[in-house]
């Protein structure tokens, strides 16, 4: 394993890419956003705003309500952090009413918009904010698909 | 003919104080928690953090010459200040607050005085500091008044991991809730 930029990456990913750059000749701009955004947490909640219609932020922060990042154009606000850590707490609680033992989201609709909550392992918490005419699906989709690169970043953080 | 009575009590003190420890100690029901794990610099003092709440019950086992049943609803808070908006929530209606500070942790009393005062703002109940780790009557006394308590607030010395110890902060906020019932002259906490 290979920490690069406070992630720990598998050193293999990062010798194909190597690999894959000594036989063009040339940096591939798609590669090296693909690599950019592997690494980094910004990068990937960025993608996560960009990849869905509606979807106007996300950020990530340790299940223990310590901002980790955030996209673009969202205001750092510590105390939502926290918030959002306190509203996960409650929900592992809440999950065992149906006999449930793993969090996997929680999701907060009201009239301005959605605030969905991903567990992100057990240590961190991703949260996506949204228009409220967002397709749900379509978030979730995006976000299954990078929850493992985020936990990468919170275990690394860690 | 049985009366019950019901309190509320909310427990309260900074981070790694021994909050969840208390509750754990005396609660008679499975003591619900929200536990995470610890992040950051944090991580170094504890494994594990409250972030949302803590419950658990007590209930006073009647005597024979009383026909009263007391129930004690037991909520904790998380310690952090980033938490701070659960104990706004959680002490709403409280009827007693039990203070938790760890005395083997001086760094904490600065920011445990400015909690209590926060905490105590606003509401006319009384407050019972329990002091964590410490088994002398005049230091609990003394780091109570480290935190802003005048001599008429109870400060009892505990070791919060042990149950029995537990117990004797139980027992020192039902007579601070006997108290309040006798007298009409409960101030805010008395804190200074």
């Amino acid at each position: 394993m290979l920490k690069i930029l406070g992630v720990t990456t598998d050193i293999s990913f990062v010798a194909d890419l190597t690999m894959i750059h000594t036989n063009s000749g040339m940096t591939s701009p798609s590669l090296a956003s693909l690599l950019h955004e592997r690494l980094d947490p910004q990068a990937i909640l960025n993608s996560i705003v960009r990849s869905v219609a509606g979807v106007i932020g996300a950020a990530l922060a340790s299940a223990d309500g310590r901002s980790v990042a955030h996209s673009d154009h969202l205001v750092h606000d510590p105390s939502r952090a926290a918030m959002i850590a306190a509203t996960m707490g409650l929900a592992g609680q809440l999950i065992g009413v149906v006999g449930g033992h793993q969090l996997e989201e929680v999701v907060v609709r009201s009239d301005a918009g959605f605030v969905i909550v991903y567990a992100v392992g057990s240590e961190g918490v991703l949260t996506v904010l949204a228009r409220p005419s967002t397709n749900l699906h379509h978030i979730n989709t995006e976000v299954r698909s990078r929850l493992e690169g985020l936990r990468g970043v919170v275990k690394a953080g860690r | 003919m049985t009366t019950e009575h019901t309190f509320k009590i909310l427990v309260t003190g900074p981070f790694a104080a021994g909050k969840t420890s208390l509750i754990q100690a005396i609660s008679q029901s499975p003591v619900v928690t929200t536990e995470v794990a610890t992040s950051g610099e944090e991580a170094a003092v504890k494994a594990n953090t409250t972030v949302a709440m803590d419950f658990g019950t007590f209930a006073l086992s009647p005597l024979d010459d009383s026909e009263e049943l007391v129930h004690l609803l037991m909520f904790g808070t998380p310690g952090q200040e980033r938490f701070r908006f659960m104990t706004d929530i959680l002490k709403a209606d409280v009827d007693v607050v039990t203070f938790v500070v760890d005395a083997r942790a001086p760094a904490s009393f600065q920011e445990a005085r400015s909690m209590l005062a926060l905490v105590m703002n606003g509401l006319r109940v009384p407050l019972v500091i329990a002091v964590n780790r410490c088994d002398d009557r005049e230091q609990a006394r003394q780091v109570a008044g480290y935190l802003g308590a005048g001599p008429d607030i109870p400060a009892i010395p505990c070791q919060l991991i042990d149950p029995e110890s537990g117990r004797e902060v139980v027992a020192e906020v039902l007579v601070a809730l006997l108290d309040a019932d006798d007298s009409a002259l409960v101030t805010q906490g008395g804190i200074s």
